[in-house]
């Protein structure tokens, strides 16, 4: 009974991973396709989608091949990596990406992976002292820098997956709730100050505060959110029929793919991709419960948080429950990072799942055990 | 360390803390999850009709592609209206914004070009190129077009047009009519055969994008354009032209306020040629009043005066009441009847039948309608179908005066004979005369003689609408007595043509103002045909107002004269009794 569990486990979160995969890589020819006319070229951004694509999954191969004790062990090295690239856009002078010959890339889409690995490593080894706040002020040091650093890609959306992520992770490794909402209460103020740095933040939510306000100028992108998908109906439109990615939607390759899916997939579409990533998530977390290996139990968890929070953020700004911010929507966005670190993320979450599946049963618990020394 | 004494314990209670933790977690993200299915429910199953509506009309631009109207030609296929192509040039804005941005170079080269071909500064081009609405040009010349198609500039498009031309001007402007700015007719055949002449518009939706640009690839089609039918007219152009020279001429000669002339093939109603004069340019309908725009042929009407005799005489004569050489006193000139002195213009003593119709006697006249009676005066009238519509295709057609036996009065038989207390019109004149010219038949005068491309529309049925209405014995005598008319002793001897055998009748009516007779206002017709063996064609002349001479036989019967005889010289039918060919000289005599 046990093992089948752990077996359907692996199955489920492969096969909502490929299925997620493939419709997220016809989305992106559909929803990009109008944007690569302006580039004179249609499939320009499918096309590149395809090449990260193969790099993603031969990495996700490679992931299977590993052993996790080594991600483990320089997930340290990984993250400060990342971290040093987090501020070279800004040198470059790009806002958030960073160009190496043809390839672009965004650090920022990496610092989310890399950062819940470091976390994990690092909690693994403290978990009896969690709670004191010397060995806590070193990951939230580093959650001050990665913020400060966002703030400058004006990137409003990754600062507050990290930070959520940041906060289920203390709260998964037994930090006090007390701690953690004096930390919310922090994480609150220095909203409001990021938001007063940014007057057009400010706009944004006066608008969403008021959406009756203004339908034709600055509300214009939440209402064609919602005439996009909504026109969908029952079936949508048809594959590539939509039309809101015609400029009536503003990113609708990137922070509105979700839309572009209710339109031309209909309420069968966006629900059946709701029902896709809810199989990931919960079954990532379900594979977090069974693991005996504590990094990878926090990791499983960290990985399922945060494609959980991705998939929330993103379709609350799309279904105008939140005010609109940049967030993808992984596997279906436009962009090579983003699809990249997703495509590790699952491929580290396979990986776990897999070793899992491979995990002896509860009798050799004791000497598991161990990890708490 | 309490760990390790105890580990056992230590695992339950550990991972009951984190099973715990998860299914908080789970539970937090299960009503996000069920938040944003919620969301969608509503969206896109509850509120679906009402977005769905939002997103038609705001995703799609409604664009009419107009369809070709059908061209309109004369009997020997002459074009004499038809629809020029005209090409708007446009920039293509969405397009302009990409080139702008990765390709700034070709703008240049894209102005410089349209400066040259259209020869505009180039300066003025890229002052237009920076303004959103996006028109370079209206109404490219062809070369323009042509030149600018073969260069395939980008960011720019053309939008076709048409616009309706009529080439030959004034000529047939009452038969052919004309249109408005979007084409459609508003008189003559233009208006009544709208329908058939009329291309249905092309309708297609064009994607539109956030910016309001159109994506011109993307395009649902609702409609296909299509060309109009092309309609073939009886009118013969030539025919048309003889006409309208000489009632210029006429109308220089007795500066009336219109001339009206009809020319008929009498057999089957075919119109050959129709024209007023003044008349109007149809390429320019809006300089013109409407009193010059509309067909006075169909919607005018006239006493006919003395032309009503015939109607009279042939009906004594159908009844066997008169014949030919019956003599009525004609109380020279002047005969008190039902309280009434009747005048004649020439008072005569005692004449034949016949002399009463050469010589046009009112008394006379009106003395055999009384032998007839009201009510068969009424009913031959009636046969001759006045006061009806006689169903032209031509629009406006009025149906007449002709009041029913109830409103006659008492004095009423004494006017309706010779014309008064009757209003027709010169369509109506000319179907009476046909009657003697084609044998007794009541024909239906029409325009069109075919509608290509349209084999079900029977415009063969107005050919054959005939109606036998007076015998052929009464024709042979009414025949003998219209000769007399244009013979030296009738009252148009100005009409003979030596060798034809030429029939009609004048006719001279007061113009009635408000139900009263104005002195010196006349109307003078003739109508009358030519029987060959050829052609039997009816004409009929009507002078509205002639200055000075007003009798039909002085002022409209030489119109009809000239008209015929260069007719005759068109058709090139031979004299009768082999007579040489005079009216060669004619011609020239009459120039």
């Amino acid at each position: 009974m046990f093992s089948k569990k752990k077996y359907s486990l692996y199955n489920n979160i492969y096969f909502s991973g490929l299925l997620l995969i493939t419709l997220g890589t016809l989305f992106v020819l559909s929803s990009s396709f109008f944007y690569g006319i302006e580039k004179n070229d249609p499939t320009v951004y499918f096309e590149k989608h395809i090449l990260y694509l193969i790099f993603g999954l031969i990495a996700v191969y490679i992931l299977q091949k590993i052993n996790l004790k080594k991600i483990e062990e320089y997930s340290f090295f990984i993250f400060i990596l990342t971290l040093i690239l987090l501020p070279l856009p800004k040198i470059q002078g790009n806002l958030r990406w960073i160009k190496i010959g043809p390839f672009s890339f965004q650090p920022s889409e990496f610092v989310k992976l890399t950062y819940i690995i470091y976390l994990s490593s690092y909690f693994k080894k403290r978990i009896k002292e969690i709670n004191n706040l010397k060995i806590m002020s070193i990951p939230a040091f580093f959650w001050i820098l990665i913020s400060c650093l966002l703030q400058l890609q004006k990137d409003f959306g990754t600062f507050v997956i990290i930070t959520f992520s940041f906060v289920f992770i203390l709260y998964f490794c037994g930090f006090k709730l007390k701690y953690i909402f004096s930390f919310l209460g922090f994480f609150l103020l220095l909203v409001c100050i990021f938001i007063l740095m940014f007057p057009y933040r400010i706009e944004r939510i006066k608008i969403y505060l008021n959406p009756e306000q203004d339908t034709l100028g600055k509300n214009y992108q939440t209402i064609q959110a919602k005439i996009s998908l909504s026109s969908g109906g029952l079936f949508g439109k048809g594959p590539g029929a939509g039309t809101g990615k015609l400029k009536f939607l503003p990113e609708a390759h990137k922070d509105f793919v979700y839309a572009v899916v209710g339109e031309e997939f209909g309420f069968f579409g966006t629900a059946g991709v709701l029902i896709l990533f809810g199989i990931l998530i919960f079954s990532g977390l379900e594979i977090s419960k069974l693991s005996l290996e504590l990094f990878e139990k926090i990791l499983a968890y960290g990985i399922s948080i945060l494609f959980g929070l991705q998939f929330l953020l993103h379709t609350s700004v799309v279904l105008c429950l939140l005010p609109p911010k940049g967030t993808t929507l992984p596997f279906f966005s436009v962009g090579g990072s983003s699809l990249l670190m997703n495509l590790l993320s699952f491929g580290l979450l396979l990986k776990i799942s897999e070793n899992v599946k491979n995990q002896k049963s509860s009798k050799d618990i004791e000497e598991k055990i161990l990890y708490l020394k | 360390m309490r760990f390790f004494q105890k580990p056992q314990l230590l695992k339950v209670k550990q991972d009951n803390i984190f099973d715990f933790k998860i299914k908080v977690t789970k539970i937090l993200f299960f009503i996000g999850f069920i938040i944003v299915f919620g969301k969608i429910f509503t969206l896109q199953i509850i509120n679906y009709p009402k977005y769905e509506k939002v997103d038609r009309k705001t995703k799609f631009a409604k664009i009419i592609i107009p369809g070709e109207r059908g061209k309109i030609l004369d009997k020997n296929g002459r074009i004499l209206a038809f629809d020029l192509p005209s090409y708007s040039l446009y920039f293509d804005t969405w397009m302009i914004k990409n080139l702008r941005e990765k390709n700034p170079s070709y703008l240049n080269y894209l102005c410089e070009n349209l400066s040259r071909i259209l020869k505009m500064e180039k300066e003025e081009i890229e002052k237009l190129m920076n303004k959103p609405y996006s028109l370079i040009k209206k109404n490219l010349k062809f070369e323009e077009y042509i030149e600018i198609k073969e260069k395939k500039l980008k960011g720019i498009y053309t939008e076709k047009s048409y616009k309706r031309v009529y080439p030959y001007g004034r000529h047939l402007c009452h038969i052919i009519g004309y249109t408005d700015t979007d084409r459609n007719g508003l008189e003559g055949v233009e208006y009544f055969y709208n329908s058939f002449l009329r291309g249905s518009n092309g309708i297609y939706l064009v994607l539109k994008d956030g910016l309001g640009n159109l994506i011109p690839s993307i395009k649902k089609e609702i409609s296909r354009e299509k060309k109009g039918k092309d309609i073939v007219l009886t009118i013969d152009s030539n025919v048309q032209f003889i006409v309208e020279e000489e009632i210029k001429k006429g109308y220089e000669k007795f500066n009336p306020k219109n001339i009206s002339v009809i020319v008929m093939d009498a057999d089957n109603g075919e119109i050959i040629a129709l024209a007023n004069y003044p008349n109007f340019d149809p390429n320019n309908p809006g300089e013109y009043d409407f009193s010059i725009i509309k067909n006075k042929c169909v919607t005018d009407l006239f006493e006919p005066g003395s032309i009503f005799k015939i109607v009279t005489a042939a009906s004594a004569i159908e009844e066997n009441l008169f014949r030919p050489d019956t003599i009525i006193m004609c109380e020279y000139g002047k005969w008190f009847v039902r309280n009434h002195y009747l005048h004649d213009v020439h008072p005569y003593g005692a004449l034949t039948f016949k002399e009463v119709v050469a010589k046009s006697s009112n008394i006379g006249t009106v003395k055999i309608a009384m032998a007839l009676g009201e009510k068969k005066l009424y009913e031959y009238c009636k046969k001759f179908r006045f006061g009806e519509k006689t169903g032209i295709d031509l629009p406006g057609e009025t149906a007449g005066i002709f009041r029913p036996l109830y409103k006659w009065s008492s004095y009423s038989i004494t006017a309706i004979p010779i014309g008064q207390e009757v209003g027709i019109t010169a369509v109506q004149g000319i179907r009476a005369i046909s009657v003697f010219a084609n044998g007794g038949y009541l024909v239906r005068p029409h325009v069109i003689k075919e509608i290509k491309g349209e084999e079900t529309y029977e415009i063969e049925r107005y050919k054959n609408e005939k109606i036998r209405i007076i015998s052929s014995k009464t024709v042979e005598i009414v025949r003998d007595m219209l000769k007399e008319v244009v013979s030296e002793e009738g009252t148009a001897s100005s009409a003979k043509i030596e060798g034809y055998n030429i029939y009609g009748k004048t006719g001279t009516a007061q113009k009635a103002i408000n139900g009263k007779y104005v002195k010196g206002k006349y109307v003078s017709s003739f109508v009358g045909f030519l029987l060959s063996n050829k052609k039997n064609i009816a004409i009929s002349v009507n002078v509205d107002e002639p200055k000075g001479k007003y009798f039909g036989g002085i002022v409209a019967a030489p119109i009809f004269r000239d008209i015929l005889i260069r007719i005759i010289n068109y058709y090139e039918i031979s004299p009768e009794k082999n007579l040489k060919m005079v009216y060669k000289d004619e011609t020239k005599r009459t120039d």
